[in-house]
């Protein structure tokens, strides 16, 4: 997915038109959704409380980690604690064959995105489901989820019928309840076959040690209702302390993600079934995954632990509505995407993303938990720089900045420079607009246009105009005295 | 709690349910509660039903009141054991461990008699809800949840409507995994 550059990506989509009208289309409806829920409660003073609880979580990570930790063994789960993701899919592996797994169904877990723990089980011969219908969609069509809550938005209805009608072995009708009902009766087998159920994780609650699933579709249970072996992939940011941070989350994650008062089903899991119970796992295995998260610990970054991963900040942004998830190349799509990516795993490759933004600040207004993802982004921009001044082509930015402050700070020179601007750019002025300039300025124009610099400028206008009028400025100032 | 605001929380609840395409049924005795849910069972026309192993059922008498009905009540550890066995009963028919008005939800505890599987791959969940366990917030339950001193159940689930997707062009579509069909019966 991530050949070449984010502006070769971001062209291709760009050029789908499908493609746009898709994701336009579902994050609106998604962003839409997120205004109404938040309407109906004191929602500012719910990020707020969201932020403090985040802040405070993250901050004594360590203490809730070994907490947690504590708590789910004395519950009688396992934890394993990976520090990258060759680790946490060896340890998971490890597991499969040591308990003779052959069949694997999964519910949403990004961490597995992350650490792309699906084709190592497969290449030791077992076989894996996605069973969220968005993500077995595009597990199905070969691909990585295009969104955190709706994995499959790109898709067309078409699309999925296809894919779903191969795997039926018929033709099958494009209408919603046809598909879902198809899904339904399939993905019902490999429930009741599986040997070992794989979640992802939205809280860990260390007083109990229990690890809380929100999903709407009923998947999540499933997966830890009737394989004999539940493991559960957990970055290990995601904890809270109490159940009552849990239900400030729970009062803001639904409602962020998709506009919900509360997702169908709010699952909270401690250990695994009692000995007296006959059904849920008979072993639990929680994965904590670090994967270059510890590192941001302390520094300026801290605050990009603190997303709880609803997806809200790709739906407004400017640049994700655009282009998609696919076009950052990346498992973390949109402004979280473009902030955690370069973080977790390089500057040097993955800084381009911190240019997917517009800096406009609406990925913040839209975060339940307020992180302030422009100014990471920024950030970041500035990590680039610095890591990067020596690199060949920059010698000319810095001549061209040079050269910028010379002009800015000599009225003359700016002056002088306006008048030969409005000669030069008569060849390319159409209809009052420039949308057309020789290399290398012309890169700058190919999304967009720039107004032609007007006939008179501001500060001739205001000479004219002083012109006119010497007496009543007099007069005026008599009056105001 | 008097009687009245129990109510009051429970026509709370059952809007809030209702708004999310569950269905409601009020029994102002346990009696008038049992006939509401035999009503609801000839209307998707059951034969086969399964119910938890626990002791409120005998307070109410449900598993007579199935029998007499002619429906056949599979009780979970003795009749049905896994997900597999209930995977085809017409209805599942568990309790709930309180409500929550704010949201429409139910809370649901796993054990030993109260099989996970109960309230998951029927394809039409009857959830029986005491309607002075309603609450009006989810924080009142989770309060209630730890505070006990009892240990955490293995599973603890606040269920809020039928399951639901809305992957396929965001076009809403219920029951792709769990329950599609799901009926709150309210009762003293």
């Amino acid at each position: 997915m991530s050949i070449g550059t984010f502006k070769e990506r971001a062209r291709r989509a760009l050029g789908n038109d499908a493609l746009k009208r898709a994701v336009m289309f579902s994050t609106t409806r998604l962003r839409d959704g997120r205004y109404h829920a938040a309407a109906q409660v004191e929602w500012e003073a719910l990020r707020t409380k969201g932020q403090a609880i985040r802040k405070r979580c993250v901050a004594n990570l360590p203490a809730n980690l070994d907490r947690f930790v504590a708590k789910v063994r004395a519950a009688g789960g396992y934890v394993h604690m990976a520090a990258d993701a060759d680790q946490a899919t060896r340890i998971v592996r490890d597991l499969a064959k040591a308990r003779g797994v052959q069949r694997v169904v999964k519910s949403k877990s990004m961490i597995s995105e992350e650490i792309h723990l699906n084709q190592h089980l497969e290449a030791d011969g077992i076989e894996v489901v996605e069973t969220d219908l968005g993500e077995y969609i595009v597990q199905l069509a070969g691909e990585i989820p295009s969104h955190i809550i709706t994995p499959a938005l790109h898709k067309s209805r078409r699309e999925v019928a296809e894919l779903l009608s191969r795997q039926a072995g018929e033709p099958l009708d494009d209408d919603t309840i046809t598909l879902t009902a198809f899904a339904r009766r399939r993905l019902r087998e490999e429930f009741l076959r599986a040997d070992m159920g794989i979640t992802g994780c939205n809280f860990g609650v260390a007083e109990s040690g229990s690890v809380c699933i929100v999903t709407n579709e009923g998947n999540g249970r499933m997966v830890t209702t009737l394989p004999r072996i539940q493991v559960t992939l957990m970055g290990m940011e995601r904890l809270v302390e109490t159940f009552e941070d849990l239900d400030v989350m729970l009062d803001l994650l639904p409602r962020a993600a998709t506009g919900q008062k509360l997702t169908s089903y709010v699952n909270i899991m401690t250990g695994p079934r009692r000995d007296d119970e006959l059904d849920g796992p008979e072993e639990l295995h929680v994965v904590i995954l670090d994967n270059g998260r510890s590192q941001l610990l302390g520094t300026e970054f801290e605050e990009a632990l603190h997303c709880i991963r609803c997806g809200a900040c790709f739906n407004v942004c400017p640049v994700y509505r655009q282009v998609g998830g696919h076009a950052y190349g990346s498992t973390y799509a949109g402004p979280i995407g473009a902030v955690i990516t370069p973080l977790l795993k390089g500057v040097e490759r993955w800084g381009e993303l911190a240019h997917a933004s517009s800096l406009c600040g609406a990925c913040y207004d839209a975060c339940p938990v307020k992180i302030p993802l422009h100014d990471l982004l920024i950030q970041i921009r500035r990590l680039e720089a610095e890591g990067v001044v020596k690199a060949k082509g920059k010698g000319a930015e810095r001549l061209a900045f040079r050269g910028w402050r010379i002009v800015m700070e000599s009225p003359r020179l700016y002056r002088l420079l306006l008048r030969l601007g409005r000669l030069a750019q008569r060849p390319v002025v159409r209809q009052g607009r420039i949308r057309w300039a020789p290399p290398p300025l012309g890169g700058w124009l190919a999304g967009r246009d720039l107004p032609a610099l007007p006939t008179k400028s501001f500060r001739e206008r205001w000479a004219e105009l002083e012109a006119e009028k010497p007496q009543a400025t007099m007069a005026d100032k008599e009056h105001a005295g | 709690m008097s009687a009245a605001s129990a109510w009051e929380r429970a026509e709370a609840f059952a809007t809030e349910w209702q708004a999310l395409t569950g269905r409601v049924r009020l029994g102002r005795t346990a009696d008038g509660a049992l006939s509401e849910l035999l009503d609801e069972l000839r209307e998707i026309d059951a034969r086969r039903v399964a119910i938890w192993d626990d002791p409120r059922n005998e307070d109410v008498g449900l598993e007579p009141a199935l029998t007499a009905a002619g429906i056949a009540a599979l009780r979970w550890g003795r009749d049905v054991r896994s997900g597999a066995e209930v995977a085809d009963v017409d209805a599942g028919i568990t309790w709930a461990d309180g409500a929550v008005a704010s949201t429409g939800s139910v809370l649901l505890r796993a054990g030993s008699g109260q099989g996970r599987s109960v309230s998951l791959l029927p394809p039409v969940y009857f959830v029986l809800v005491r309607a002075d366990e309603i609450a009006v917030t989810r924080g009142e339950l989770l309060r209630k949840l730890t505070a006990s001193g009892k240990p955490m159940p293995s599973a603890a689930t606040f269920v809020t409507g039928p399951s639901r997707t809305a992957d396929i062009e965001m076009d809403l579509a219920v029951g792709v995994h769990g329950p599609g069909r799901v009926t709150a019966i309210i009762l003293p």
